[in-house]
C-alpha cells in the first residue's frame, strides 16, 4: 500500500477516535439535559456563603460544618481564600460562623474541598479534617475543633504520593480515613488530557499512621465517600458513572463491591442520615455547564435522595431541582430534623423545610 | 496465506465490529430514549381520585365554564389495559361541589361496542354556541377521529365519522372548525418492531395532518412519535409533544392553515398531551418519568407520573417546572394535566384520574 493509503488510514483513525471520545464525554457529562425545576418550600439562603458550600457534614447534635471558597481548575474562582464555616442547626437565626484557623497556618492559600469529621470517644474531642489544595497540590489538614473559641486548631498536614487528587474523605480515627482520588494522573497538564480518556482509572485510598493502600479501584471519577451507620459499608459516588457504589469494608479496611445503583445524574458528595441509612446526594445536571461557565446558560442542581439502598429496590427520588436560575452546581445535601441544606461548589448555600 | 483471502477476513471482521457497535448502539439509545435509569421526581399535591374513573383517562379537556370531559378506557397496543368493557366519554362539573363524572350517553350511529377514545378536543361554535367534541377512536386498532355534538349536560350525539388514508395512526386532534382539526400521527410504521427501528436509528418521520372537508393534507413533519397536539389562546400557534424525541414543537398557523416552525423547547421527559390554561398562556404536560416501566409492566416496580408546566414558552428562556411527581403509587402513568382555577386534573393511560389542588 502506498504512503497515501497509510497517511489517510491514519488520518481516518485518528477522526473515528477523536469523534468517539468527543461523544463518549458528551454523554458522561449529560451534556443538554434538561430538567424540570422541583422546588421546595421556604428555601433561604444561607449568609456569608457566596463563594461556595462545596462540603456539608451535620455531627452530634445539630452541629453543621461547611467547607467554602474551593477553586477547583475549570471552575469559576473567586480571589477569596477558602474557609471553614460552622452553622447551629439549632439556632433560628441559621447564621454560619466563620471558624478562626490558627496564625501559623497559611491561609492564603487555603482551598478546602471535602470535609469530614471524627469524635474521639475517649473524650468527644472533635477532629475536622479537610482536603486542601494549596496551589492545586493535595493534601489533607487535619484540625480540633475548639468549641469555645470558635476556632480551629491545626494538628497536622497528611501528604502522601498515593494521595494526589484528593476530592473527598471520610475519617474513621483523628488521622486516618478513606478518600477517593478523581484523578489517575498526577500532573496537571495530563489532568486535563483525563477529560477526554474518561477511564475507569480512579480509585479509593485508605490512609492510617500504619499503613496506605489503595482499597478500592476502577472508578471513572470517584467523587465523595461516605459510611453506612452501621460502620459496615462504604459509599462512593462515581459522578461521570452515574451511580453509587455499595461495599463492603473488611477487617483489613479493603473494600469489595457489593452492588451499584444508577442515579441517572452527576452526583457529587454523599451524606448518610444516621437514623434511616438514606444516602443524601448533591448532584450536576450537566456538567458541561459547570466547566464552561456562562451565566446566561447557568449550570443547575439535584437534589437525590436513596431510601432501602441495601434492599432489592433501593428507591431513588428527587427532591429538588433547579435550572441554575435559583440555585447554581450543587454539590451536597444534607437533612437534619425538617430542615434540608443544599450546598454548592461555587455558587451559594441553602436551607429548604423538608419533611 | 493470500493476499485476498487475508483481505476478506479483515473485511468480516470489520463487519462484524461494527454490527456489534451497531448493536450496542441501539442498546444504549433505547435506554436513553425510554429514559429507563431516571430517577422519580417526587412531588406531592392534596389529591383525591375521581369516582367511577378506573380504567384510564388518557385525555382530559376543560372548557371556560369548567366543564371538563374525560375519554377513558383506552386499549393500545403494547400498554397495559384492564378494563373489559368499551371505552365510555364521562363529563365533569368542575363548578359543583360533588366532583363526581356522569357517563355521556352517545346516541347516533356509532359501534358503542367497539368504541375506543384516545385524544380528544372540544371545539365552541361561537355563532350558536353550539359545543362539538372531536375524539380520536380506534375500533378495532384502526384510526378515525368522532365528532359529536354535547347536548343536554349529559348527551354526546354522533354527528361524523372522519376515515383518511393520512389518517392512520392519530394519537391526539385540535379542532379548529366545525369539522375541522389538526391530527398527530405517533407512529410511521404500523408494525412495532419497525416503529422501534425508527426510534433506534433516529428516523424523524411521524407527521402532523390539517383535516377539513375541503382538503386534508400533512401539514408538519420530522417527528420522532407526535403525540399530544393544542393551540395557543391566541389560536396562533400549535404546539405538539415529539414523546420520544422529549420536546415541544412550536408551530406558527396562517390563514391558510400551513404551519411554519418556530421552535423546540426540550422538557427532559416524555411528554404525552398538552393543555394551555387559557389565562396565562401556560402549557401543562402530562408525562412518563421512565418509559420502560411503561412498556414492561410491572406492578411491584409500577410506572411513575409526572406533571411538567411550561411559562412563558414563546420567551427567549420558557421556565420549566414540576408541578407533581410520583412513583406510581398514587397515579401510574400520567398522559394529561388539565388546570382550572387553582384545580388540576390528572389523567392516566390506564390508571385512574386525580382532582388535585394546586
Amino acid at each position: 500500500m502506498g504512503k497515501w493509503t497509510v497517511l489517510s488510514v491514519v488520518v481516518l483513525l485518528v477522526a473515528l477516535l477523536l469523534g468517539e471520545r468527543f461523544t463518549a464525554v458528551r454523554r458522561r457529562f449529560l451534556v443538554d439535559r434538561v430538567v424540570a425545576n422541583n422546588h421546595l418550600q421556604n428555601c433561604v439562603e444561607l449568609k456569608h456563603l457566596d463563594h461556595g458550600a462545596e462540603d456539608i457534614t451535620i455531627v452530634g447534635d445539630g452541629l453543621a460544618f461547611i467547607s467554602s471558597g474551593l477553586k477547583y481548575p475549570g471552575l469559576p474562582t473567586s480571589d477569596i481564600p477558602g474557609k471553614i464555616f460552622i452553622l447551629d442547626l439549632h439556632d433560628p437565626r441559621l447564621k454560619p460562623v466563620e471558624l478562626r484557623l490558627p496564625r501559623s497556618f497559611d491561609v492564603e492559600s487555603f482551598n478546602p474541598h471535602g470535609i469530614s469529621v471524627y469524635i474521639d470517644p475517649s473524650d468527644d474531642s472533635v477532629y475536622l479534617l479537610v482536603v486542601n489544595h494549596p496551589q492545586h497540590k493535595s493534601q489533607i489538614e487535619v484540625f480540633k475543633y475548639d468549641e469555645e473559641d470558635r476556632s480551629l486548631l491545626h494538628i497536622k498536614t497528611i501528604q502522601h504520593e498515593l494521595l494526589h487528587s484528593v476530592n473527598d474523605i471520610f475519617a474513621v480515627g483523628p488521622e486516618s480515613f478513606f478518600a477517593t482520588n478523581d484523578h489517575y494522573f498526577s500532573n496537571e497538564l495530563l489532568k486535563y488530557l483525563e477529560f477526554l480518556l474518561l477511564q475507569p482509572w480512579t480509585n479509593v485510598v485508605f490512609y492510617s499512621p500504619k499503613e496506605v493502600k489503595v482499597v478500592s479501584e476502577g472508578y471513572y471519577f470517584a467523587n465523595g465517600i461516605n459510611m453506612s451507620p452501621d460502620k459496615q459499608h462504604m459509599y462512593v459516588a462515581d459522578i461521570f458513572d452515574h451511580n453509587i457504589h455499595v461495599l463492603e469494608r473488611k477487617e483489613d479496611n479493603m473494600l469489595t463491591r457489593v452492588k451499584t445503583v444508577d442515579v441517572a445524574s452527576l452526583c457529587d458528595n454523599i451524606e448518610v442520615d444516621p437514623e434511616s441509612g438514606d444516602l443524601w446526594l448533591g448532584c450536576h445536571i450537566d456538567a458541561k455547564k459547570v466547566f464552561i461557565f456562562d451565566p446566561k446558560d447557568p449550570p443547575g442542581s439535584e437534589v437525590i435522595r436513596i431510601q432501602n439502598i441495601h434492599s432489592d429496590q433501593p428507591v431513588v427520588t428527587q427532591v429538588y431541582a433547579d435550572d441554575g436560575h435559583v440555585l447554581m452546581g450543587s454539590s451536597v445535601a444534607t437533612v437534619y430534623g425538617d430542615k434540608l441544606l443544599i450546598g454548592t461548589v461555587f455558587h451559594k448555600a441553602l436551607c429548604c423545610d423538608f419533611k | 496465506m493470500s493476499n485476498m483471502a487475508a483481505v476478506r477476513k479483515a473485511l468480516i471482521a470489520a463487519a462484524v465490529a461494527a454490527f456489534a457497535a451497531l448493536l450496542g448502539r441501539a442498546f444504549l439509545q433505547i435506554k436513553e430514549i425510554s429514559l429507563s435509569s431516571r430517577e422519580i421526581p417526587v412531588k406531592r399535591l392534596n389529591c383525591q381520585h375521581l369516582k367511577n374513573i378506573d380504567y384510564g383517562a388518557e385525555d382530559i379537556t376543560i372548557l371556560k365554564d369548567g366543564l371538563a370531559f374525560l375519554s377513558t378506557g383506552l386499549k393500545y397496543p403494547g400498554l397495559p389495559s384492564f378494563s373489559d368493557e368499551p371505552g365510555k366519554m364521562y363529563v365533569l362539573d368542575l363548578l359543583q361541589p360533588k366532583m363526581s363524572p356522569v357517563e355521556l350517553q352517545i346516541k347516533g350511529q356509532l359501534d358503542l361496542k367497539s368504541f375506543n377514545p384516545h385524544g380528544i378536543s372540544v371545539y365552541e361554535d361561537e355563532t350558536d354556541d353550539s359545543i362539538y367534541v372531536f375524539v380520536v377512536n380506534h375500533p378495532e386498532h384502526k384510526s378515525q377521529v368522532e365528532i359529536f355534538r354535547f347536548e343536554e349536560e349529559d348527551t354526546l350525539v354522533h354527528l361524523k365519522t372522519i376515515t383518511h388514508s393520512l389518517l392512520h395512526s392519530v394519537n391526539d386532534i385540535v379542532a379548529v372548525g366545525v369539522e375541522h382539526f389538526y391530527a398527530t400521527n405517533d407512529r410511521y410504521f404500523q408494525h412495532e418492531a419497525l416503529q422501534l427501528l425508527t426510534f433506534i436509528f433516529d428516523l424523524y418521520w411521524c407527521e402532523v395532518v390539517y383535516y377539513s372537508p375541503q382538503e386534508v393534507r400533512v401539514v408538519a413533519g420530522g417527528f420522532k412519535s407526535a403525540n399530544g397536539i393544542n393551540i395557543s389562546p391566541d389560536r396562533q400557534f400549535i404546539y405538539v409533544s415529539d414523546i420520544m424525541d422529549h420536546e415541544i414543537d412550536i408551530f406558527k398557523r396562517n390563514e391558510e392553515e400551513q404551519l411554519a416552525y418556530v421552535k423546540s423547547v426540550a422538557v427532559g421527559s416524555l411528554c404525552d398531551n398538552i393543555e394551555v390554561d387559557h389565562r396565562t398562556g401556560d402549557i401543562w404536560l402530562g408525562c412518563h418519568p421512565n418509559g420502560l416501566k411503561l412498556l414492561k409492566f410491572d406492578p411491584e416496580d409500577p410506572p411513575g407520573s409526572e406533571v411538567i408546566r411550561i411559562k412563558n414558552i414563546h420567551s427567549e428562556r420558557p421556565i420549566l417546572s414540576l408541578e407533581y411527581g410520583d412513583d406510581g403509587r398514587q397515579l401510574m402513568a400520567s398522559t394529561v394535566a388539565a388546570p382550572y382555577e387553582g384545580k388540576l386534573l390528572l389523567g392516566s393511560v390506564f390508571h385512574k384520574a386525580l382532582h388535585c389542588v394546586l
